[in-house]
């Protein structure tokens, strides 16, 4: 229903009802008015009536008088008598009746003194009579003015009735007046009642329609929420299914997962949690987890607590009390989980027991230290003895140092001193002898060389091979100027090494290359980088004599050559000495050559391969030295 | 010039070391006053002025000494260590004589005592030429300190 039309409602009531009281209200007040004219009128005639009777009383005593008075007839002196008293009565009953008529009133106060007067005159007229006196002339004396007084009384009689007549005229006049009013007001108030009712009937009817228009509507609204609360209803029973149904597949996990709200109290706990912990999921919803299990944190709780609410999960290991008492260790993973509106609702928790493993763990820790603990004491031992012989082959290469020294020293003044007398076999022979000496002190500074090498402390830097490879190039051009001899020089990697231990790597194989190719014209020596299998290795390659790779094996052994001492010199630790270079720096060193046609080594180190970016580019040709 | 002034203190143990040595520096007319200690302490009595060179002043110290490191009794070290430990003796140059790339390596570590260093090479040729160099450079070539330096001896 529209608004206007609510709040006019009580108004419409209230103008109907003053309508409909007021016409009533006025036909009410007609009809009072009505009935009183009516009253007033009937009660006129009454007034008129009691004047006839009071008249005809007034002619009934004076024809009662006569009549005595003629016959002497006692009857009509009773009739005289009872007269007499109705015309009191009436008397009595008109000023009664006119009370409210001052005009009346004054007729009536008029009339009784001569009512009384033609009494007395009766009165004594039938006293004379009875005296039994000569009559005629008194009786004569006594009729003439009664009679006068008869028509007075007559006349007075008349105005009266003349006057309320005239209230009769205005009565009926009144009267008639007030049923045409109440003809004219009830139809009216009737035709008045009849709108209102119609116009309330014409709005209820409205209202009505209205209403039920707006109860069909409220019967849709309930029907779909209706239905949206049982298809809510069937969801969230789906819901409370698959959650059932989950919770029984997380019974069926051996790990124990429990689920506690934000104040750790606990929500669910499988089955798992029920072997683990000794606890049945009755006894322990709704407890605090922490304080059920005396969990002991591998970091402050409030950290944890942070953690996860930053990170949504958590994971630690934990101390846990079982109900038998016993501690166990647990590997446990934290997820929070959050509300629809994203505030957290509580943890699931998943715990897996790993006490024996922790155990095993720990066994194998103490394993490992006695194991660490053997190796240290077998690898000090080791290393004491390596050292020990490392002193040995050093002292002994020393000591055996200073007799070539002095043989060759002795043999040299003795060349020198003694010339003459040696003649020039003598000379040779001397040559051959000192040839020998300096030989062996090579041998010698070589395994010397090969010890020191052997005990050295990496002290690895960043090294820029290029520059590294370039300066010992440098250094052996001028030890062939008298060749033809090309070195080409790649892009070299920077690597971190310990270049000292790096350059006599370079410069052992750079010698030999040059050694090696001393029947080439020209000869050329490369050096450069190269992808073998995948890996990157260094190279030094010359088209030098080359060997057998039938050989192969015997390379890098200590003394070994394999080519004769007349053709190329040597002392075969050189190439020992590379190898046990390379291998300090965790990297492999081998070799591919064929006879007569070169000879290539390669070698790798450790950081080689993660340097490849940090390669400076270098023009192809590289460095050439010409002899 | 007294007699007890001698221009090169030679300390080495090994009696062939020493001639070959000797000999270089004869050939290099260099051995004029050469003093040979044949082991450690002989070499610090000399320096030192004590034992049987108490007779000796510090004021006349060597110009050189060269010094061998494997020698009895006190090691080349030792004596490096002590005379340039004392202000009477630590103004006069020592030339190491090693007889190896090892001992080059220690000697390297006392650069601070030792003013320079010689690997004995096996090379009779190559320890000549070296000896003759180091001759000629304290001897001819680099000015000894002034007397003052001495005077507290």
């Amino acid at each position: 229903m529209k608004g206007y039309l609510k709040s006019f409602v009580p108004w419409g009531i209230a103008l109907s009802l003053a309508l409909v009281v007021g016409a009533a209200a006025l036909s009410y007040r007609n009809l009072l008015e009505q009935t009183e004219d009516s009253e007033w009128v009937a009660h006129t005639h009454v007034v008129i009536e009691r004047m006839e009777v009071l008249r005809a009383e007034v002619w009934k005593v004076e024809n009662a008088r006569r009549g005595y008075v003629l016959t002497g007839d006692p009857q009509f002196l009773a009739r005289f008598s009872a007269g007499r008293d109705e015309i009191q009565k009436s008397q009595g009953a008109l000023r009664a009746l006119t009370a409210d008529n001052p005009v009346q009133q004054k007729h009536l106060e008029e009339l009784q003194p001569l009512i009384e007067k033609r009494l007395g005159l009766l009165d004594r007229s039938l006293a004379v009579h009875n005296a039994k006196q000569p009559d005629d002339a008194q009786q004569a004396a006594l009729t003439l003015p009664g009679a006068d007084l008869t028509e007075q009384i007559m006349a007075a009689i008349d105005a009266m009735e003349t006057q309320e007549k005239e209230l009769l005229q205005k009565r009926t006049e009144r009267a008639q007046e007030s049923g045409r009013r109440s003809r004219i007001l009830v139809p009216v108030g009737m035709a008045v009642t009849i709108v209102l009712i119609v116009a309330a009937f014409v709005l209820l009817r409205r209202e009505v329609v209205e209403r039920t228009r707006a109860e069909e509507q409220v019967q849709v609204l309930v029907e779909t929420l209706e239905q949206r609360v049982r298809e809510r209803t069937a969801e969230l029973e789906a819901q409370a299914n698959t959650q059932r149904e989950q919770a029984a597949l997380l019974d069926l996990a051996h790990d124990s997962i429990f689920v506690r709200d934000v104040n750790n109290a606990i929500q669910f706990w499988n089955r798992g949690a029920e072997e683990t912990y000794g606890w049945r999921k009755d006894e322990v919803l709704g407890k605090v987890t922490h304080s059920l299990l005396h969990t002991q944190f591998p970091e402050p709780l409030p950290k944890i607590e942070a953690d996860i609410l930053e990170h949504g999960r958590w994971e630690g290991e934990l101390v846990h009390t079982r109900r038998d008492g016993s501690q166990i260790v647990v590997d446990s993973r934290w997820a929070l989980q959050r509300g629809e509106d994203g505030s957290p609702t509580g943890v699931l928790e998943l715990n897996r027991e790993i006490t024996e493993r922790k155990r095993a763990e720990e066994e194998i820790r103490t394993l490992n230290r006695t194991l660490e603990h053997r190796v240290d004491q077998r690898t000090s031992a080791l290393a004491e003895t390596i050292k020990e012989l490392e002193a040995f082959t050093s002292s002994v290469a020393h000591d055996l140092r200073a007799p070539l020294r002095h043989v060759d020293g002795f043999g040299r003044i003795l060349q020198e001193e003694y010339a003459e007398q040696l003649g020039p076999e003598g000379k040779a022979l001397l040559d051959r002898v000192r040839r020998a000496t300096q030989h062996m002190g090579e041998l010698v500074d070589d395994l010397l060389n090969l010890s020191r090498v052997s005990r050295r402390e990496l002290s690895p830097v960043m090294t820029d091979l290029n520059t590294l490879a370039g300066e010992v190039i440098e250094d052996l051009k001028a030890g062939c100027e008298r060749r033809h001899v090309e070195f080409r020089a790649g892009p070299l990697p920077f690597v971190v090494c310990d270049p000292g231990l790096i350059r006599q790597v370079y410069t052992n194989l750079l010698a030999n290359a040059v050694k090696f190719t001393r029947p080439r014209d020209p000869a050329i020596i490369e050096v450069g980088q190269s992808d073998c299998n995948g890996r990157r290795a260094l190279f030094v390659r010359d088209n030098g004599v080359g060997f057998s790779m039938k050989y192969a094996d015997k390379l890098f052994g200590v003394f070994q050559r394999l080519h004769r001492p007349e053709d190329f010199e040597g002392t075969g630790v050189g190439l020992v000495t590379v190898q046990r270079i390379v291998h300090k720096h965790n990297g492999r060193i081998w070799a591919e050559a064929e006879v007569d046609r070169g000879a290539a080594f390669y070698f790798t180190l450790e950081g080689l391969e993660e340097r490849r970016s940090a390669e400076s580019p270098r023009p192809a040709g590289g460095v050439h030295a010409q002899g | 010039m007294p007699k007890d002034d001698v221009d090169i203190l030679l300390v080495e143990d090994s009696p062939e070391d020493a001639e070959l040595t000797l000999h270089s520096l004869r050939r290099n007319n260099l051995a004029n006053r050469i003093h040979w200690a044949r082991d450690g302490e002989e070499g610090l009595d000399f320096l030192f002025c004590r034992g049987p060179h108490s007779s000796r002043s510090f004021r006349h110290p060597p110009k050189v000494v060269l010094l061998d490191l494997k020698l009895p009794k006190v090691d080349g070290l030792e004596i490096l260590r002590q005379m340039k430990e004392d202000p009477r003796t630590r103004p006069i140059p020592v030339v190491v004589l090693t007889s190896s790339r090892e001992e080059a390596d220690v000697v390297r570590g006392y650069r601070n005592g030792a003013n320079s260093y010689v690997q004995k090479p096996v090379d009779f040729d190559q320890f000549r030429e070296a000896v003759r160099q180091l001759g000629l450079y304290w001897m001819v070539t680099n000015e000894p300190p002034p007397d003052t330096t001495y005077s507290r001896g």
